[in-house]
């Protein structure tokens, strides 16, 4: 027969269902588009023309990276930017054109000197929170970061009420068995 | 029934349903644009003739800016409707299309076919994609004289959607722009 302490349990699995998790997609549907090759190269562009993102981001707040240190930067930056038209995939794992066109702007923007925040926000400011694979742990947020925690405790101190109220109603049980032995022996 | 099972289970199950009632409430295809109300970033991109296009110098007009692709069916649904739009509003807004990860050739193939209501910009590397936080055409932006960004649509755009738009870009004063 199913206990009345049963619920809470089955109720918490149900909510832990329903949260949101902190690396969980939402669905784009948009068209994904053919892989078609890109007319720039990584980092390339063609001088005079497209959009100067050093208007949007102010002055660069480090030093210009090449080499090495540039493609170690990179993989930084791309490995905490959410791909737009994938499912929980970063640009650095994914393929697709949308991808492969942000490295080339994360690649273009700290070998001019950007700091990673400062490409990170960048991206942020164009695409919104969701373009990060990690949400920032402020607001509603706090939610996500917070409650498995907080279930955790919940759910441990619920375990150990019932174990104990368990083991209390076995001693009371026990000692009033040992009192019927005792006075159905003395008569 | 318990009345403190009753308060156990209310206490778990709200907070469910509240986090249910949010979620449906919104579309998840839908990601809010945090440029809405920003200024709209500025670019200079050439056609397919090779005919330069600077939105700067496009001020003081008001402006929709659709990024879009061959590839992309929604693109061909709303094309009738901006090619309408451009002609309704030709000298008061202008329509500029921006390529999305498409071959030019394609393109203009397909203007060749359909007709063009604008011109088709070559975005190289999609960097005014980025700018303007684009996840997938087709995407429309409305800009206002004072080249802040009012309004976004995802998807095709609606004949509601860019009445309402642009009789409101339209109703801005002149005069008012700076």
């Amino acid at each position: 027969m199913r206990r009345a302490t049963d619920i809470p349990a089955a109720a918490f699995l149900l909510f832990l269902a329903a949260l949101p998790l902190p690396t969980a997609a939402r669905a784009q549907s948009q068209d994904a588009g053919p892989d078609v090759d890109l007319p720039a190269a990584e980092g390339e562009y063609r001088p005079g023309l497209g959009v100067e993102a050093s208007r949007e981001l102010g002055d660069p707040q480090g030093e210009p990276l090449s080499g090495e240190e540039l493609d170690r930067a990179v993989s930084l930056v791309a490995a905490d930017i959410r791909c737009p038209k994938c499912q929980a995939l970063s640009i650095a794992d994914s393929g697709a054109s949308s991808a492969q066109a942000m490295r080339a702007e994360a690649r273009s923007l700290l070998a001019s000197g950007y700091t990673r925040d400062q490409v990170v926000r960048y991206f942020e400011q164009r695409y919104g929170e969701f373009v990060l694979l990690e949400p920032r742990a402020r607001g509603l947020n706090l939610i996500v970061w917070t409650a498995p925690a907080a279930i955790v405790l919940v759910g441990g101190l619920l375990v150990a009420r019932r174990l104990r109220q368990r083991r209390r109603g076995g001693e009371e049980a026990l000692a009033a068995y040992l009192e019927q032995v005792e006075q159905e022996t003395a008569t | 029934m318990n009345r403190r099972v009753l308060l156990i289970g209310l206490g778990i199950c709200l907070p469910v349903l509240l986090v249910l009632g949010f979620g449906f409430r919104h579309d998840p295809q839908v990601v809010e644009s945090p440029l809405i109300g920003q200024p709209a970033p500025s670019f200079r991109l050439a056609d397919l003739d090779g005919n330069v296009v600077d939105l700067e110098e496009l001020r003081g007009t008001p402006v929709v800016i659709n990024f879009w692709a061959t590839y992309c069916v929604p693109c061909w649904v709303e094309h009738p409707l901006l090619m309408e739009g451009a002609r309704r509003w030709q000298g008061e807004i202008h329509f500029l299309g921006v390529i999305f990860q498409d071959e030019p050739s394609l393109i203009a193939q397909f203007n060749a076919e359909n007709g063009t209501w604008g011109p088709s910009l070559i975005d190289e590397g999609g960097r005014v994609a980025i700018a303007y936080g684009v996840y997938g055409p087709p995407e429309t932006f409305f800009i206002d004289r004072d080249g802040t960004i009012v309004d976004k649509a995802i998807g095709a755009v609606s004949p509601e959607q860019l009445l309402d738009v642009a009789t409101r870009l339209l109703s801005q004063p002149a005069e008012a722009t700076g």
